[in-house]
Parts: structure tokens; sequence; C-alpha cells
């Protein structure tokens, strides 16, 4: 997943943990707010990169995606984002669509990613980050635990300081990259997709050498697999862990690693970002767990 | 909480069960090529020892994915159907389908004010003799105009012939007739043929799938009748540690991150050692039968004498790329159809374009100029292709005759047809001696299917029993 480093550091953890919440027990949690103003953090998967066309699709987003008069006429595949939901069951009256997204972005982005809630008011607030923090240049220099513990901690703080009472984060966890690999492997087996060649061709591939490095064991596979497997732990536990100790906003964590991506669901493009049809189950995945689903 | 340290589970660790519905009424659906079993929920994947291993339980571990291929197989069949009665329904109301075609070619043909101010407009990037010019937007117009035309004669037709649809189950065979157009059959052999490329795909994707959830279920089971025989491993010591960071100078590593990885490595290892002789001891045995992939007759395309045809177009960055390695090393003298999914005047001008730039030899050079020109301040011109090409043929009387041409109009739109008739999806897509091969492939892959000559590339039968 592509990598540009956007906002950092630009509050101090430390005076942000300050603000961690502490409340339990006291007042009753404010009735939930209608998901009107909806804000995205994240990474390429939430920018849509080469999902459809290459580059950054918003247009088949899981979060922010939609689809009009220049969408069908382009051919654009319709993926039901949670925008185009929300737009379906309360109307587009008050309507915010604001992607905060950025290729490239790791859980350390996640509080640059969220400051822009000031602003904005958001009533749904999504993140899917994390997946490159599984994917890195060198095998053994994944995040430590408590390198993301801190950062989603200091995030969902922060969160919950800024968004409106009644406010809700979906968080979803990271998908299972290994899977996405695997199922781009046997793609060729089926008449499909090359993507080993892909991956081996510079000028369409991307740093993710910890999962596709041809150099890489099925052992150094399965190692990155369990960070990333770890990682979800630590923020499913830290998800539940803000809504139990607060009250004013409503915390969700979403399982984002057993979307069930098959090969109809990886980019043609660079066999590794969900295509429209991946976004489109991760759409579906998200909304249908989250608090606003059937 | 510890500074870092692999998932006690990982090498165990089933995928998580999938929160949403997820649609296993349709495992038992109609889905089946013809003469082939059903692969239904209770459908016998494999065993391991004397444990049978059924689809429902590989589908539930892998999260449900086989039961979403198999509707997605459902789905294909679906729009395959309406396909054959649109198909028929212009049958009935032409005659034949090769005279509805040309009556939607009439239909699509733009009027006489429509091409003035299309001429008007792009005059400067065609031919400059007029004639040749309303000749070749023309032709541009009205492949561009053709769906459109195709879908308005659809729906008159749709509410004024008669058509009866069978009643088709849940579960179990679908009938051998499903749909009659004005008393004319539509049969599920018919509509089976016109889908067999998504079919196949669909289904080689399910059987793919029930084989990786059986490899991980096999070794679970074996790893539980062996339960206490693992093998334990020596955590790395601090030389090693000290000994892989020193291997890997450039890299920002620290003993802390490397420790837990060299650990797990070595349990990975030592654990897949162990596997294999659990393995060998009780193979499992895979009792699904990949599918065959379809084989389409070159000569029933017009295509004879092509072993390998590359369907692609000037706008996909992974088709400039494909291209680029083409030219580098050809594994075979290539064919080239250009092939897009959705019609757009550039698209259609980019196609015209590269038969007369090819026909000067000049296709490498056209495809250079366009994706220069697509970063460019005329990116957003329809007709760059036609500039770009007319700027670097080598003669330009041949190639002011060769885009006014019937002929070269028919084969810029020739890729469009057979690829659509095969069934691709993505671009870039081969024919490799009639075999139909999506998206992005490297030399070696095209050398292996070529060599592969006319044996199906990936044939596994099943194992044992």
């Amino acid at each position: 997943m592509l990598r540009t480093r956007g906002l950092l550091g630009l509050l101090s953890i430390g005076a942000l943990l300050a603000t961690a919440p502490s409340n339990c027990g006291g007042p009753q949690r404010p009735p939930r707010l209608d998901p009107l103003r909806l804000y995205s953090i994240g990474d390429s998967i939430t920018t849509g990169f080469d999902s459809w066309f290459i580059g950054n699709n918003d247009a088949v987003s899981w979060a922010n995606g939609f689809h009009g008069f220049w969408e069908d006429l382009f051919g654009i595949p319709d993926i039901d984002s949670f925008n185009q939901r929300i737009t379906a069951s309360y109307g587009s009256s008050g309507r915010a669509n604001v992607m905060a997204a950025a290729n490239g972005a790791r859980w350390d982005d996640a509080l640059g990613q969220a400051l822009g809630v000031a602003g904005e008011a958001p009533t749904l607030v999504t993140v899917l980050l994390g997946g490159n923090d599984v994917c890195r240049d060198e095998i053994a220099d994944l995040p430590t635990d408590a390198e993301i513990q801190s950062h989603v901690r200091t995030t969902l703080s922060y969160l919950h300081s800024q968004l409106p009472a009644g406010a809700t984060v979906q968080v979803a966890g990271i998908p299972d990259i290994k899977l996405l690999h695997d199922v781009g492997l046997a793609e060729k087996g089926l008449l499909g997709i090359d993507c080993t060649a892909i991956w081996a061709t510079t000028a369409l591939g991307f740093p993710c050498g910890s999962m596709l490095s041809p150099d890489n064991t099925e052992a150094d596979r399965l190692y990155v697999q369990s960070r990333n497997f770890a990682y979800n732990d630590i923020i499913e536990a830290e998800v539940e862990r803000i809504h139990r100790l607060t009250r004013r906003v409503y915390f969700h964590f979403t399982d984002a690693e057993s979307v069930a991506f098959t090969g109809d669901d990886i980019s043609s493009i660079d066999c590794f970002h969900p295509s429209a049809d991946g976004q489109a189950l991760i759409a579906e995945v998200g909304w249908s767990d989250g608090p606003f689903g059937p | 909480m510890p500074a870092l340290q692999p998932h006690p589970a990982a090498l165990s660790r089933g995928r998580r069960g999938l929160r949403v519905a997820l649609l296993g009424a349709l495992v038992a659906g109609p889905v089946a090529g013809p003469a082939r079993a059903e692969l239904g929920p209770d459908a016998l994947v494999g065993r391991v020892g004397e444990r049978e291993v059924r689809l429902a339980e590989v589908d539930a571990r892998l999260g449900g994915s086989i039961s979403r291929l198999l509707a997605r197989r459902r789905e294909a069949l679906g729009h395959a159907l309406e396909a054959r009665i649109d198909a028929a329904l212009l049958a009935h109301a032409h005659g034949s389908e090769a005279a509805a075609e040309a009556a939607l070619d009439a239909l699509a043909e733009p009027d006489a004010a429509t091409l003035d101010r299309a001429l008007a407009q792009h005059a400067d990037a065609l031919p400059q003799h007029t004639g040749q010019a309303r000749s070749v937007l023309r032709h541009l117009l009205a492949e561009t105009g053709r769906p459109r035309a195709r879908s308005r004669r659809l729906a008159e037709l749709r509410g004024r012939l008669a058509i009866e649809r069978a009643r088709l189950p849940e579960s179990g065979p679908w009938p051998e007739v499903l749909a009659r157009v004005e008393g004319v059959e539509v049969r599920a052999e018919e509509v089976r043929r016109a889908a067999r490329l998504p079919l196949y795909r669909s289904r080689a994707r399910a059987v793919a799938e029930a084989r990786r959830g059986f490899a991980e279920l096999a070794d679970e089971i074996l790893a539980a009748a062996a339960a206490g025989a693992e093998p334990e491993v020596a955590p790395p010591s601090d030389r090693d540690v000290a000994r892989y960071i020193a291997e890997r100078p450039g890299a920002d590593l620290t003993p802390e991150r490397v420790r837990p990885y060299l650990a797990f490595r070595r349990r990975a290892e030592a654990r897949e050692r162990w596997l294999a002789g659990l393995r060998a001891a009780t193979p499992p045995r895979l009792l699904l039968e990949e599918p065959m992939p379809p084989r389409f007759a070159l000569e029933d395309l017009g295509l004879a004498g092509s072993p390998l045809i590359l369907f692609d177009n000037f706008r996909c960055r992974p088709c400039a790329e494909q291209w680029r390695l083409l030219g580098a090393d050809p594994p075979a003298a290539v064919t080239w159809l250009p092939f897009f999914a959705t019609p757009r005047l550039a698209l259609h001008a980019d196609a015209l374009a590269g038969v007369c730039a090819a026909e000067q030899g000049a296709l490498g050079a056209l495809r250079t100029g366009l994706l220069a020109g697509r970063e460019g301040p005329d990116a957003a011109d329809p007709l760059l292709g036609l500039r770009v090409a007319a700027a670097i043929v080598p003669t330009r009387e041949a190639w002011e005759r060769c885009i006014a041409s019937e002929a070269a109009q028919r084969r810029a739109s020739q890729g469009l047809r057979v690829g659509r008739r095969i069934g691709f999806a993505r671009v870039p897509s081969f024919l490799v001696k009639g075999l139909p091969v999506e998206g992005f492939q490297g030399i070696e892959r095209l050398r292996e299917l070529l060599a592969g000559g006319g044996r199906v590339p990936n044939p596994r039968a099943p194992e044992g029993g």
C-alpha cells in the first residue's frame, strides 16, 4: 500500500494521553446520532487505490464511494459504499462525505488524519488502517505491539474528545494481507492474472516486501500474518476499552480480518489492493456488522 | 503489554467466522457446467485418513468464500440467460441474429446534423479529404452509439414480444429450457455455452478455495491426532539476533523486533517439517475435480493462424507495461486486437488509429506517443490517438486511406466483438492457442502456455479415491 506520509506529530502524544478518557460509569450515553456526516480515516484501501482505474478511485471507496450520472456513463461500478447506504437510509439532507484517508498511511498517521474532524463535526467516523504497518520493506521491522497500541489509543482518545456527543466511530481491523497474497497467487493457475510477474515488475509494483518479496519463505509470510492478527487483537481491545470507559461517543470494532476475498476481489492493476468487487465486499461486511446495518 | 509477540495462535488460527449472512442457500444452486457434478454443501472435498471433509465445513472455515463464488456463478448464468433472451428477441424481430446486427448498425448511424457538428469540432484531427473525414467520424459515432441503439431497440421489443420464463429452482439443476421468446426456446445448454468463461472461472476459483481450505483443515486434523508430539524448538540466541542484524546493514533493525521474528520462523519451519512427516504417513486425499478451461476455436472467431492474440487498449497502464515486456522479449508473434470495457469515442478512435499504425509497423511508436500525450495538455482530446498516429506513420497517404477504409474500421471493431463473445472482463487479456487468459502475464507464463499446445495448463485430477 503506497505510503506518502501525512501529518505527523502535530500534537504530542503525551498531551493527548493526558486527555484520555477516565470516566467509568457516570451519565448515560447520549442518543446515537444519525450517520449523516461521514468522515473516513484510512489508507489506500479507503482511497480505492487501483480498484478500477490506476491510482485513487474515490467513487469506489468502500467508505466514501458514490455513484451518479458520470459514474454510470463511464461504466464505473456501483459498490454500494457506506456513503451511498447512508443516503439511501437517512436521505441526502445535511449530508457530508469527507475522505481524510491517504495512500501509505499507517497507524502512526491516524492522529494526523483525525485532526480534521475538528471543523467537520462528523457523526460517523470510519477507521481502516494497519495494512501499511503489516507491509514493510523489511520483514523484521514491523511495529511492536506497544507502538500500535499507543497510536490506536491516542487516536481514539482524540476522536472521543472532539466528536459531537452521540457520534459513532467504527474501526475496522486489518484485512488478512496474507490471504490477498495467497488468492493473488492462485489466479495464475486459473488462467487469470500472473501476480508474481506484476509484483516483480517495478513499474507496476509497490513496496510490500514483508509479504510480497519473492525471497520470503512461507514461514516469513506466516510471521507477517501473525503480526497482522496480533495488531487486530490490539485494535479490537482498544476499541472495546474506550467504549467501556467513556459515555459521549459510540465506538464499534468490525472484523475485516475475516473478509473472504477471492480472485475477483483483487485489483487487476497491482494484484494486491481490493478491486471494485473487493471494495463492495468490505462495504457489505462493514455495514452489516456496524450499528447502522440491517 | 509485552514489546512484540507473535500471535500465540498464528500457526493454527482459523479464519474468524464472518458476521454477515453469506449465501449458504446458493451453495446448493444449479451451478455446474454440463456433465459435471453439482458443488453442494454435502460435496465430498477430501479425506484425511478415515475422516471425510465436506464442502460446507471448508466453506465455513473460509468465511463463506466458496458460497460467494458459487453465487457469482449463478449471477453469470443469469446474465447469460438475459443476453440470450435479448439475442432471441432481436433474431425474432429481424429474421436472424446477423440481420439484427445489421439493423442495429443502421440504427446507430449518426444523422447528418450530428455528423456535421462532430466534423466541425474535430476536423483538424481528421484526414484533410472531406469524404474520408466523414467516413472516419461516422464509424466512430456509430460504434459509440451502438450500445445505446441496442438498448432502445431491446426495450421496445421486450414490451412488445412474448417472453415466457421457466421457474428456476433454488436448488437442483435448472430445466433444459429456460425461456421461450415468441415460442422459440432458449436452452440451458446455449446459455452455459455463452457464459463458459465466467462459469469456468467461478467454478475453478471455488475449487481452488476448497483446495486451500482443505489443506489447512487436513493439517489441523493431522496435528490434533498427533497432539503432544510436536518438537520443541530452541529460541534464537543473542548471537543469532546480532548476526541477522549485521547481515542487513542498511536496515533500521533492533533486537527487540528481530528476536520474535527469528523465534517465530524457527517454530514455523520446525512445524512445517513435522507436518510434512504427518502428511507423508497419512496423505490427505483431495477428491474434487478441477474444471477444464474453455478453449475457443480460432477459426470460428475469424482468427485462424494466430497463436498469441493480445486484447488491450492504450489507456490501461498494465497494458503499457505488458506491451513493454512483449516488445523486449516476444514469446511469439503477437496479433493485437483493440479491446476495452466501456464504449467511448476516444477508445474507438484509439483503436482505429492503432489498426492503421500497425499496418505501417508503427504501433509501438503510437503507444509511446499516446502514453506521453495522456500526461500532456492534450490529454482530454478524444481524437488524440488519431493525431499522434498521423504524425508518426511513415506514409501519410497510406494512413489516410487506411483509416477511411471499411476493412480497417471492421478490424478496429473486431477485438471488441470477439472479446465480448469470449467473455473477457479485463485488459490486457490473451487468447493463447485458443485458451482465454485474463490479466497481465509474465513472459515466462506466456511461453509456458504456448509450449503447452493443446494441453490444459492446470490439470489437477482428484487425488486418490
